[in-house]
């Protein structure tokens, strides 16, 4: 099958403020993920994680290496090309509030998002498409003149959905993007999330702390810890058969539902 | 005699009178943990904070008692229990640390409050007790210049200072890493078994929850909706809503649909005369949306519902 993305020997460092320490925060990172494919990427903080989402998503260009999707190279997204360019990678984030602003309707949050990308389209071709987007991540079209204030957590990460799927990607990446929900609310997001991936034929890139999650979405799983991949496979190998020292002590140290002592 | 006892505990908002927790009662047993779950808003961190009149401002308990060893807890008694007799552990060990103070200073502050003088010896051990290196350099030091983790060890350490009775634990790993948060629960796990603590551990994450105490008490939109053991929380679940929660957890086949309860928890004072999870239940009945269904005990379970699960079915 076709590789989506190709992130090749990445590596980003970081400098202090006053030039006396510098971080590495990703060492040559390597790894390649098939089209329609979900990836987990699973670590604790600092390890690199959101980095690498960053460079991945063009927000931020790494110091060597290169991000490739459908092997085209995915150039740093400068103000001058982000209005004219369609956008392949699209990011979710953890907090649902804090990407929607507070002072515009939901439905001007879509809709400015089709209006970049689908500059052709006529006022009632937009508004059907707004309609649809929300429609699919079931949000009814009644809400769309509410603020983000007025939604509950899962519904504001529906709109934050809607949204990013607005622009027609090809990879979503999910950054944590039930962390900060009700468990409740949890499974249901999880749910949506699975079956956009078919009807949209998304590749996902689903980067979380928590491991029980990234095992029930991922085919693949890659282990990241201080800056670097420390152990990546299929997820029941990662999962059930794990090799390197600390996706073990990642894996034991996860509470699990049956552990008493 | 209970070591602590709540009943019919109701807490409001001050200023408009809001419900945020409706007529909860539960009782803590000499060496027993007991873990409330629940998610943001259904009333446990309130029902915990009202034990040892915490609340915070623009909160205030409508009704209810709180009792401890028999006595019940008022503005007379507080200070001989709270810090004392029972002590609390938060979520964020940045913010319960006093960011000017030395470490150390915090510790025999709290000696000094309970009349115990300065004590540096015993601040050592308190220290030592929690596994921290070299204590002597961490009580002259800053809580910056520590971890999340080691932060939450110097917390503990102060909870434990004066060992208490019972320990009331808010969500202490949530803000911390996995790795971490072994070594925690680790940490308390032992420390209660030597001090034959109880404690009352408040989270939103089943799995801690389920290691870490016997009895689990389940909240929803301000009310408790079921009680039992472990065991029977989890393999027997009775309310539809602990069904879906426990459900979503174990009962899933890789990329499949995950069980899921639609909807979103209701504000607890928007909940009048009626089931607060009829909204969002699959086995709803008329009765349910007429009036307010009571905690049943049945064994060792107990369960508000007019349409439980038969139990079994996970």
């Amino acid at each position: 099958m076709a590789l989506k993305l190709e992130v090749t020997n990445v590596s980003k460092r970081y400098v202090s403020k006053s030039k006396d320490r510098t971080i590495q925060a990703l060492s040559d990172i390597t790894f390649a993920v098939e089209e329609g494919k979900i990836l987990g990427i699973v670590g604790e903080s600092g390890c690199g994680k959101s980095t690498l989402s960053r460079i991945i998503a063009g927000l931020e260009s790494p110091d060597t290496g290169t991000v490739q999707v459908t092997g085209k190279p995915h150039p740093v997204i400068s103000k001058y090309v982000l209005k004219n360019r369609q956008r392949t990678v699209q990011l979710v984030f953890q907090d649902p509030y804090s990407s929607l602003n507070p002072r515009q309707p939901i439905y001007k949050a879509i809709d400015e998002v089709v209006a970049i990308y689908q500059p052709a389209l006529t006022g009632s071709e937009r508004d059907e498409r707004v309609s649809d987007l929300l429609g699919r991540v079931g949000i009814s079209r009644d809400m769309s003149n509410r603020y983000a204030h007025q939604f509950s957590g899962g519904q504001r990460q529906r709109i934050c959905i809607a949204r990013s799927l607005a622009a027609n990607p090809e990879i979503l990446l999910l950054d944590e993007p039930v962390s900060a929900l009700d468990v409740s609310v949890r499974a249901d997001i999880i749910n949506l999330l699975l079956e956009l991936k078919s009807q949209f034929n998304l590749t996902y890139i689903f980067v979380s702390h928590d491991l029980e999650i990234v095992k029930h979405v991922s085919d693949d799983i890659m282990v990241m810890n201080a800056g670097k991949i420390v152990e990546k496979g299929s997820w029941n190998e990662v999962m059930e058969n794990p090799q390197d020292q600390y996706t073990k002590t990642l894996i034991e140290a996860m509470p699990k539902l049956s552990r008493r002592e | 005699m209970s070591l602590l006892r709540v009943s019919n505990l109701t807490v409001e908002t001050s200023l408009d009178g809001k419900t945020l927790v409706d007529d909860v009662s539960f009782s803590i047993e000499k060496g027993e943990s007991v873990g409330i779950v629940g998610e943001s808003g259904s009333g446990k961190s309130l029902s915990a904070l009202s034990i040892l009149s915490l609340l915070p401002n623009g909160v205030r308990k409508r009704s209810g008692t709180v009792e401890f060893q028999g006595q019940e807890i008022a503005a007379e008694n507080l200070q001989n229990i709270r810090g004392n007799r029972i002590s609390m552990v938060y979520q964020d060990p940045m913010t319960s640390l006093n960011p000017m103070m030395k470490i150390g200073r915090q510790i025999e502050e709290v000696l000094e409050a309970h009349d115990l003088g300065k004590d540096s010896a015993r601040t050592l051990a308190a220290l030592e007790s929690v596994r921290i290196p070299e204590p002597e350099k961490c009580a002259n030091s800053y809580p910056h210049e520590f971890s999340g983790g080691m932060r939450q060890r110097v917390m503990i350490a102060i909870a434990l200072l004066l060992k208490p009775d019972l320990l009331i634990a808010d969500e202490p790993t949530t803000a911390l890493d996995v790795t971490i948060q072994r070594q925690i629960l680790n940490l308390v796990n032992e420390q209660k078994r030597a001090n034959n603590a109880s404690i009352l551990w408040i989270s939103h994450d089943l799995g801690v929850v389920a290691e870490m105490v016997d009895k689990v008490i389940v909240m929803y939109a301000g009310r408790i909706v079921e009680v039992g053991t472990v065991a029977e929380i989890f393999e027997n679940p009775r309310h539809p809503y602990t069904v879906g929660l426990i459900g979503s957890l174990i009962k899933r086949k890789h990329q499949q649909k995950m069980i899921s309860i639609p909807g979103t928890p209701p504000k607890p004072w928007t909940v009048t005369g009626q089931c607060g999870f009829a909204d969002r239940c699959s086995r709803v009945l008329p009765n349910c949306t007429q009036q307010k269904p009571e905690l049943v005990e049945l064994g060792r379970q107990s369960f508000a519902c007019f349409n439980p699960f038969e139990g079994g079915l996970i």
